[in-house]
């Protein structure tokens, strides 16, 4: 493959070419209620080529399967030569490697039989429903992959990775009467087969959480103090100032990229928070982003102020800054575009209980369900949550909606805590138009002294 | 690759289906007035299913090897749930619908370029930041099976997308608009493109900010979707099948406003949506979903009505490496009788949402949503009074369906689904 992809850079008249070719192993299991819904493997493989001429655009081409090379590459140089720009695209420099990065497959999954991975979501799936016999309905998914990766371009950068990653998910339903609830769990490693341990108690704890959903109250609607849990903390900071760091999506949006400029306040001193692509072994953990650059942490808020971006080499080079090798596509198909990786907001002090204490009356707000961020405005589910009273957790409340402006509501944290840690969720980070790609986010539980929570969500 | 395919398949099993995808899609974008980047992405994709001693299994693949993909499929297969499966036979003609425009499918570079500096020209006087993008997708879909169906047709696709945006007070205020069709866009479509644009741009001039509440709401088409997908997802067969659907037991009842009519139509010339066949070569057919409010029938494939027990409805539709299901294909929402103009007499004193950030969060077949509108306009005394700032809204989508108070008369196109604007009652704007 590498010496494909060499003889055609050498073959290649644009002035500057890259290719990218991945080939991916995958599985996919899905158990709906006692019923299997499917269990199947498949084999992709496919690439991109691009291809820039001086005062010339991006000509780009994607293919599946192994179209012939030489053919793809004349026809991204073409396509480059019919773009004229007025602004000429420029690439900060990357180091030129050469490279293979092949991971600890850890017990590499396509060497288990599907049939064993079967019985293993069948066995998961049965936990959820012989838990209550209120448990009617669940939802219960396996995945795995392995992909191959290659990426060279004319300066001479040729590098490959091989790398696992396994994903359950659990929902359950819960019915009494006329009541009904949902609960979801999820679960995604950097791993292969022997990482799939002690997960179990996922499937468990989804069902549990739909039957004491069951009945329980919602929260009356209003602004109250509240503490996030960590996978909440992280699923905002992720949506807001993540999203908001992303170089290439600022530059298409001034106010945006107005309201995120270096040096500026963005929230309380207490908050820190940064991306780390290179960190060991998390779902967003890559050698290289897609542009074949090394990754790395990259801070973009220390104690409340903006100190930087995530950056392709294109938005580099605008900003006169290094690549962070943030340049990421969910497959093949998709341009390399500046995107998050793992996310985090920095450890604080104290424990939960430091940061209940004090709070007469709050909620305990858990579990993110999605949630839309839009310039200075955002809003985001909580999937369940606990009232706080006297700095205790007393009954458990039913999804709602946290909602306001940004950096009034960034402004009013009040405190973080020492407990951080990885969510380790399969929900990945999904880009209109770009698609999935793999992401992690963790962060310590967090403590807001007023939000507005909408308590009419189910 | 997909008959020789099926006939390796018949070998090994007694029921076998497969649908082969093709797409080259070139898409062109312009930045400020120029061309900023072009690509084109080739695929193509075969999905296969076989049921094999009783069980059901799927394989899909990118690459032209059949053997590897027969084995996949019987793999699956063998670990896979036990399923019986009426396979459609070939029927008489297949229904005439128009998926493909030869002129789409000829047009150059140039040509499609050339759309693209028709709107950004006609837009020129606007001043404003313009994003274009001209996007032609040529493709075909084949779908056969071990009962003699071996049917296919070729689709074109165009779509002219645009985002036009102006800076004021520091805020970047964006309206978007698009066109997509199988044929190269006619000029009175893109003229309508850009009237509206032009209107939304001068009604985005000055701010006036939104009452908090309850409070009556229009829905331009754009915003439409908000609405929509809970209750496209609530009709599918496979919904209600799973207990997974508010309007599962509601068949026949009335559950929406009177006002509120909608069909699932892929006999529709041109349109996204349009195809003679479903992808498991079941023939197509228009089927009316909502009736005056009425709930008339579920959207089925295959596999979901041979569970059921009903005859499948034509809907399956599926992709190289996922198994069939059922979908909707175009969406249209019946007109009403009102006027744009009388539609804001009906508001009154509201909000009219044009675009919303995203379109479901958390519970999506429930209906209940809390989104920041990308875009809304205050409307009092009738009149549209400018751009409402920083509004979330809130409710709930069945609801809000059922309490539809005013529909317009003039459907506008977005994607696959048709729809009119939609004056609501009660939903709730922070």
């Amino acid at each position: 493959m590498k010496d494909r992809l060499s003889d055609a850079l050498r073959g290649s008249r644009a002035d500057y070419t890259e290719i990218r070719l991945e080939r991916t192993w995958a599985t996919a299991i899905a158990f709906r209620g006692s019923r299997l819904e499917g269990a199947t493997t498949a084999v992709e493989t496919g690439g991109m080529v691009r291809c820039l001429n001086r005062g010339k655009g991006w000509g780009v081409v994607s293919f599946t399967g192994a179209d012939r090379l030489p053919a793809v590459l004349a026809e991204a140089h073409e396509l480059s030569l019919a773009v004229t720009l007025d602004t000429p695209i420029r690439l900060a420099d990357i180091p030129i490697r050469q490279a293979d990065y092949v991971a600890d497959l850890d017990g590499d999954v396509r060497e288990i039989a599907l049939g064993e991975k079967r019985r293993l979501l069948e066995r998961l799936n049965q936990e959820m429903l012989a838990t209550d016999r209120r448990v009617t309905d669940t939802l219960a998914t396996y995945d795995d992959r392995v992909t191959e990766r290659w990426i060279g371009n004319s300066d001479g950068l040729l590098v490959y990775d091989i790398r696992p990653e396994v994903r359950l998910s659990a929902g359950a339903v819960a019915r009494e009467e006329s009541f009904l609830e949902r609960a979801f769990e999820s679960w995604a490693a950097h791993g292969g087969w022997r990482s799939l341990q002690d997960v179990d108690h996922l499937f468990r704890q989804a069902a549990r959480r739909a039957l004491a959903l069951l009945g329980a109250p919602r929260v009356r609607a209003g602004t109250y103090p509240v503490v996030l849990d960590p996978r909440l903390a992280a699923a905002l900071v992720h949506q807001t100032l993540g999203h908001l760091s992303e170089a290439d999506a600022l530059a298409r949006r001034p106010d945006a990229d107005e309201l995120m400029q270096p040096g500026r306040r963005v929230g309380s001193d207490l908050l820190t928070v940064g991306d780390d692509g290179s960190a060991s072994s998390l779902t967003g953990s890559f050698a290289f982003d897609d542009e074949g650059a090394p990754t790395q942490n990259t801070l973009l808020v220390q104690h409340g102020v903006l100190v930087g971006r995530l950056h392709t080499r294109e938005t580099a080079a605008r900003a006169g800054v290094r690549p962070t090798g943030s340049a990421r596509a969910s497959s093949f198909r998709s341009v390399p575009e500046a995107r998050l990786s793992n996310t985090y907001l920095a450890n604080g002090r104290g424990s939960l209980e430091d940061l209940l204490r004090g709070i007469s009356f709050g909620i305990y707000c858990c579990d993110a369900m999605g949630g839309e961020t839009h310039l200075g405005r955002f809003a985001i589910t909580a999937g369940w949550g606990q009232v706080i009273r006297d700095g205790h957790l007393t009954e458990t409340v039913k999804p709602m909606v946290l909602a306001g402006n940004l950096a009034e509501t960034l402004q009013r944290v009040d405190g973080v805590g020492g407990d951080f840690r990885w969510s380790h969720l399969a929900s990945g980070c999904s880009r209109a138009m770009s698609g999935r790609v793999s992401v992690a986010e963790g962060a310590p539980h967090v403590r807001i002294d007023g939000i507005s929570v909408g308590g009419e969500t189910t | 690759m997909i008959a020789p395919l099926i006939e390796l398949a018949a070998r090994r099993t007694a029921l076998a289906d497969a649908t082969l995808k093709t797409d080259e899609t070139t898409t062109l974008r312009f930045a400020g007035s120029r061309l900023a980047s072009a690509a084109t992405s080739r695929s193509q994709g075969v999905n296969l299913r076989v049921v094999a001693e009783g069980r059901m299994g799927f394989a899909g693949s990118t690459a032209e090897d059949a053997p590897a993909l027969l084995e996949a499929a019987l793999a699956s297969a063998r670990e896979g749930e036990a399923a019986s499966l009426t396979l459609p036979r070939p029927t008489g003609p297949h229904p005439r619908v128009v998926t493909h425009a030869v002129r789409a499918a000829t047009a150059t570079l140039s040509d499609l370029a050339a759309i693209g500096t028709m709107v950004r020209d006609r837009l020129a006087a606007e001043q404003a930041d313009l994003g274009i993008l001209v996007e032609r997708s040529l493709g075909s879909v084949r779908v056969a099976n071990t009962r003699g169906v071996d049917a296919g047709y070729d689709v074109t696709l165009v779509t002219v997308a645009v985002e036009a945006a102006r800076i004021r007070d520091g805020r970047r205020v964006v309206i978007r608009g698009q066109v997509a069709g199988a044929d190269l866009p006619a000029l009175p479509e893109i003229e309508a493109l850009i009237a509206r644009l032009r209107q939304r741009l001068s009604w985005a001039e000055r701010d006036a900010d939104a009452l908090p509440g309850r409070q009556l709401v229009g829905f331009l088409p754009s915003a439409l979707p908000l609405l929509l997908l809970p209750v496209e997802q609530a009709l599918l067969g496979k919904t209600v099948l799973q207990g997974n659907s508010p309007l599962g037991r509601r068949r026949g009842t009335r559950v929406f406003s009177e006002l509120f009519t909608l069909r699932d139509d892929p006999l529709l010339d041109g349109r996204p949506g349009s195809r003679p066949v479903d992808d498991e070569g079941v023939l197509s057919r228009p089927l009316f979903l909502v009736q005056a409010g009425q709930v008339e029938a579920f959207l089925y494939d295959l596999e979901t009505a041979t569970r059921v027990g009903t005859p499948p409805t034509g809907h399956g539709r599926r992709s190289t490496f996922a198994k069939p299901q059922p979908a909707c294909t175009n969406v249209v929402v019946e007109p009403g009788s009102s006027s744009f103009e009388e539609l804001l007499g009906v508001i009154g004193d509201g909000l009219l949402v044009e675009e919303t950030r995203g379109t479901s969060m958390g519970n999506a077949v429930g209906g209940t949503f809390a989104q920041p509108a990308a875009v809304a306009w205050r409307v009092s005394g009738g009149e549209v009074q400018g751009l409402a700032q920083e509004v979330t809204i809130a409710g709930n989508a069945h609801d809000l369906l059922g309490r539809v108070v005013a529909v317009g008369r003039d459907p506008v196109w977005t994607g696959s689904r048709s729809a009119p604007p939609l004056v609501v009652e009660g939903a709730s704007v922070f």
